[in-house]
């Protein structure tokens, strides 16, 4: 059995590294059947946990709670309780339950902090930073970024991907906080580190906030082209909500450059997400009327 | 005094200060309206004075909320106090693009202009007949 789980947990996490995140959670739901028909709860319950932190990166796996609960009560492996923890509070914040999610996340915190291990307690940093910033708590975000971030740069073997999300992270929060250049500077950074591995499922966030911060910053062409290359990926991954802003981004940058057709052109894609609102010419003309760059949260 | 000028005129806080007088306007507490959107009441507490922002799908909730007079939310609210509202940025963009013509070419657009008032001020009129026609049964 360890043979055959090992290899299927190293390919897991090559999909996961080629960015294949489908894959990764169908093999490392592979490993968990595998070490559970052994009787090896614990390799069960470490593949079960790295198979909902797949879904919940595709946005999927809140029916997966339960289970992730019944391992942070039941396991005696203070890894796998962590991984628990951790998954429990992504898939909260999924289900928009920011509560029970930032109670958890402090569950992980503790539980990184305890087993000492840097690439646990640079995620649940990351992972606190996150509900932070969904509450406008920017300094708070600040802050955990900053400690994810630097916790992620003190050891060998630190994860490329993730390494760029925290400095996408924080690059955002700083944009929002008057530091635009510093937060563009981040971003871009993350950028070029997302596209050397071809991390596309990731990248598309990363060009959103691009898209914000030149156009807080007046480069009207490049956030242009950051936000239609976003749209297009975000489009090509199914992520509503990122294609959702960068629409509003990109009518506000067409209005900048004077062009209220092409806004109201955006503008009517992105009124098509809300049915229940309707498309009307009444809350385009809000859009157009209003600068509500400084008003909606991207992250929110 | 200088700071607290600044605070409230920033774009979060005007925005903040209009959705309170429109929830005020509705007879509408905060925990109800927060409730409607899905939001704590906490956070539209602090979204009233510019510290929150909201995400789209608020946003969108919001409109939903306050239907049509969601409008004067942004553009009528704070009239009094910010009167480049008056001209939306679309209004300018027009003017941006007239002034960019020549002498001929801005007597050409004043004609073209005049010609769709007059034509929308026909329809609008012949609709209204109608209307009218129905409501009396002729």
């Amino acid at each position: 059995m360890s043979a055959h789980y090992d290899e299927l947990m190293r390919s897991a996490e090559a999909a996961f590294t080629g960015d294949n995140l489908t894959a990764a959670a169908e093999l490392y739901q592979q490993a968990a059947a595998i070490a559970l028909e052994a009787g090896d709860q614990d390799r069960a319950d470490h593949a079960f946990c790295n198979h909902c932190s797949m879904l919940t990166e595709l946005d999927q796996g809140t029916e997966q709670i339960p289970k992730l609960k019944e391992i942070l009560l039941r396991s005696d492996n203070p890894k796998n309780r962590f991984l628990a923890a951790y998954n429990t509070a992504v898939a909260y914040d999924l289900q928009d339950d920011l509560e029970k999610s930032r109670s958890y996340a402090n569950r992980a915190i503790e539980l990184s902090e305890s087993l000492g291990e840097p690439d646990l307690v640079s995620r649940s940093a990351n992972l606190a930073g996150t509900l932070a910033v969904r509450e406008s708590r920017f300094d708070e975000a600040d802050s955990c970024y900053h400690k994810a971030l630097d916790v992620q740069e003190s050891f060998d073997g630190h994860h490329g991907i993730m390494r760029a999300q925290y400095m996408d992270n924080l690059g955002y929060v700083m944009m929002c906080t008057d530091r635009l250049h510093d937060g563009i500077d981040l971003c871009e950074e993350a950028r070029a580190d997302l596209e050397r591995v071809g991390a596309d499922h990731y990248l598309y966030e990363t060009l959103q906030d691009l898209c914000y911060g030149h156009l807080m910053a007046d480069n009207l062409d490049r956030a242009r082209e950051c936000g239609e290359q976003a749209l297009d990926l975000a489009i090509e991954f199914e992520d509503d909500q990122i294609a959702k802003n960068c629409l509003f981004l990109l009518s506000e940058t067409a209005v900048r450059h004077g062009d209220t057709f092409r806004a109201r052109r955006y503008l009517r894609e992105l009124t098509a997400y809300y049915p229940e609102v309707g498309i009307s010419e009444e809350i385009i003309d809000v859009f157009l009327a209003t600068d509500l760059t400084s008003v909606v949260n991207l992250r929110g | 005094m200088a700071t607290a000028l600044h605070e409230l005129t920033t774009p979060a806080a005007n925005v903040g200060a209009r959705l309170r007088a429109l929830r005020k306007e509705r007879h509408l507490t905060q925990t109800e309206l927060a409730r409607q959107i899905g939001i704590q009441q906490s956070d539209l507490s602090r979204m009233e004075q510019g510290e929150y922002r909201v995400s789209l799908d608020h946003l969108f909730k919001l409109l939903a909320v306050f239907d049509v007079s969601f409008s004067d939310f942004f553009d009528k609210g704070s009239a009094e106090d910010e009167p480049r509202r008056a001209l939306s940025r679309e209004d300018m963009q027009i003017l941006h693009l007239v002034k960019q013509l020549s002498e001929e070419g801005r007597r050409e657009a004043m004609e073209f202009l005049e010609f769709k008032v007059r034509r929308e001020q026909q329809d609008r009129r012949a609709v209204a007949v109608r209307r009218s026609g129905r409501e009396t049964g002729s």
